[in-house]
């Protein structure tokens, strides 16, 4: 009678152990796939800032300029009428270069009808002043913004309080041989990102 | 130097406030346009002699409103049914023993205690069946009347008519029970006009809280460890990324910009006073892009070229994906008006942006450029956006994140394409540069985001 209470003891025993032993196992399981989901997002999270080498839209711009040197930027208006920038205009450097904007991005660059404007300066060359400047903000803390103006066909700074900064400005440019007609400069005030304490 | 908000301490109003007191101004113009309004339906009232009344409205009203100063004209003029100005903007005093004497002591006790502006010269006598005390009596017994007719929407007394009109919701339907119970009442029932009158929807803002959530809405982070402020912010579009459902914002609401943080995000609180409750916590971050500064080209910064994060929503919450709340003005809202999202794509030069912020609700602006890099040092120092769309429009503090998009009206009127979603600008509260991050660039950093109204694959 007592070996059977004791042998039934121990079953219990054993059988206690072993759910317990069970729990930790699936809750380590558990742990370990929430990890790994979570690892497996910060890996898409640090995704790098690039789709094939092309970061911003002026790369891609640039980019056109290896097939049709003449190309000074392009973009489709809201009427659905693509807008082409040519140093030197022709039908045939359009459509080149119309053909290598649909290649690199066919969704928002393939429109049937374009018109054409003459750029003094190719969309290469205000990408290579753009980049020569860029450590403009050193110099002129004042600095904001740094766009290319493709309607413009010029560089556009945005500097608080422009006009005490145009001298320096103006020297910076000539010694780095970009000419003054190439660059825009706006009064834009410091930029802050619109989150509100409250 | 540039200036930092933070440190200057910047006090604004609460938008909710000021709303709040707006919708106060509406509704007194409304309550002191109502006589001008209701002469326009005036009709004769039968001449009946006038039953006297106990006056019992300063033991029951809670508060002084307009019915209490009619009755006070009652106690002066017993005569006194009601007063109102006809289309012509003459004054009428319905009497119910017309006599110009009494007329001209109603004129002159309406101007001493209701209104310094009226004209006591020329009142018009008209006649009215119950004095302004029994209409109001009356009226004041049908406090309980909802209860038996829950379709009953509003309850007053219309002094060109010289009656008690009930506003109803199926008034033919709930004619019947009103009859009972204005004889259970002892009202007589030609004291009281029943017409049709659709339920009033209230009027709320984007600051409020709403579910399901849907863009536009406000937004806020948690306070700083012993900071007085919390972040406000808007929803941004409501997307599913990487299988997880939730909203963008932008990347600077959370407390660290480029790095996942899990911050927790509120609608509409926490409030910097109070203890939110549990259930307005909707969502935490889950995805906020890396900022590098081996990948920037302006040396000793720091670069992206999205300042957006994901927020997952918490299991439970309650949530309408594709579709931004459409504001009629400024920031309120009805809770139900929205834009659908149909589509999403870039924006180029000259394209109109529009978007729904919680701070200044719905505006527009052309785009004035679609590639700025642009410096930032607020609220987080050395941080350069690049690439971003710069457009012209009215945006203010706390319309961060909220989603950018242009109207297409395809298939159907009020349906959008999604551009991206606002990030900051260098005007805020006025007209001026107010920049967007692209969609395409927000999903090249963290994967699709599927942000369609359903019905739609995008």
């Amino acid at each position: 009678m007592d070996s059977r209470r004791t042998r039934s003891s121990t079953r219990r025993l054993l059988y206690v152990l072993g759910s317990s032993l069970l729990l930790l196992a699936a809750t380590l399981i558990g742990i370990f796939l929430l990890r790994d989901a979570d690892m497996q997002r910060d890996q898409n999270n640090r995704q790098a800032d690039t789709i094939n080498g092309i970061v911003t839209r002026d790369d891609l711009l640039v980019s056109v300029n290896a097939v049709e040197p003449a190309f000074a930027g392009a973009y489709v208006d809201e009427s659905g009428v693509l807008q082409i920038w040519l140093t030197n205009p022709s039908t045939e450097g359009a459509e080149r270069a119309q053909a290598e904007l649909v290649r690199i991005n066919s969704v928002q660059y393939s429109t049937r009808d374009y018109i054409i404007h003459r750029a003094q300066y190719s969309f290469a060359q205000l990408y290579r002043w753009k980049e020569d400047l860029g450590t403009l903000h050193l110099l002129i803390s004042e600095l904001t913004s740094v766009a290319i103006s493709i309607p413009d066909n010029y560089i556009e700074l945005g500097i608080a309080d422009a006009q005490k900064r145009l001298v320096e400005l103006h020297a910076e440019l000539k010694r780095r041989n970009i000419p003054q007609n190439a660059v825009h400069v706006e009064e834009e005030s410091p930029v802050s990102g619109f989150d509100s304490p409250s | 130097m540039v200036p930092n908000r933070r440190r200057s301490g910047r006090v604004r109003n609460h938008p909710k406030s000021a709303n709040s007191g707006s919708r106060m101004r509406t509704a007194m113009v409304a309550f002191t346009l109502l006589p001008a309004i209701i002469a326009f339906e005036e009709s004769a009232v039968s001449a009946t002699p006038a039953t006297s009344a106990d006056y019992r409205t300063s033991e029951t009203a809670d508060g002084a409103d307009s019915d209490d100063l009619y009755v006070q004209v009652n106690k002066k003029v017993p005569t006194f049914g009601g007063a109102y100005w006809n289309s012509n903007g003459d004054l009428q005093i319905a009497l119910t023993r017309p006599d110009s004497e009494a007329g001209k002591d109603a004129a002159f006790a309406l101007r001493e205690i209701v209104n310094s502006g009226v004209d006591v010269a020329k009142p018009q006598i008209a006649h009215a069946e119950y004095t302004f005390i029994e209409l109001k009596e009356w009226k004041d017994r049908l406090y309980g009347l909802h209860q038996a007719v829950p379709q009953l929407v509003s309850t007053g007394i219309t002094q060109s008519r010289n009656r008690i009109q009930l506003g109803v919701t199926d008034s033919e339907k709930n004619r019947a029970v009103i009859v009972e119970n204005l004889d259970q009442l002892q009202i007589p029932r030609g004291a009281v006009l029943i017409s049709e009158e659709a339920p009033i929807q209230a009027l709320s803002e984007l600051n409020d809280r709403h579910r399901p959530i849907r863009s536009g809405l406000r937004i806020r982070t948690p306070a700083e460890p012993g900071g007085l402020f919390t972040r406000a912010c808007t929803v941004g579009p409501l997307a599913v990324n990487s299988g997880m459902t939730g909203f963008v914002t932008a990347a600077h609401c959370s407390r660290y910009q480029g790095e996942v943080d899990h911050e927790h995000y509120y609608q509409p609180g926490p409030d910097a006073s109070v203890i939110s409750p549990p259930f307005d916590r909707i969502g935490s971050e889950r995805k906020d892009p890396f900022l590098s500064s081996s990948n920037c080209p302006y040396a000793g910064r720091k670069c992206s070229t999205t300042d957006a994060n994901f927020v997952q929503f918490e299991p439970g919450t309650s949530y309408k994906r594709g579709t931004i709340a459409r504001t009629s003005s400024g920031t309120n809202w009805n809770g139900s008006n929205v834009y659908r999202i149909t589509s999403k794509s870039d924006t180029m030069e000259g394209w109109v942006v529009r978007k729904v912020g919680a701070t200044t609700g719905n505006t527009a602006g052309t785009v004035l450029n679609t590639c700025v890099d642009f410096h930032s040092d607020s609220p987080n120092p050395g941080i350069t956006i690049r690439c971003q769309v710069r457009t012209w429009m009215h945006a203010d503090f706390g319309d961060s994140g909220a989603a950018g998009f242009g109207l297409t009206n395809s298939p159907n009127t009020n349906d959008v394409a999604l551009r991206g979603i606002l990030v900051g600008g260098s005007n805020p509260g006025g007209v001026g540069n107010v920049y967007f991050t692209k969609i395409s660039r927000i999903q090249a950093r963290m994967g699709t985001m599927t942000v369609c109204a359903s019905g739609f694959s995008c």
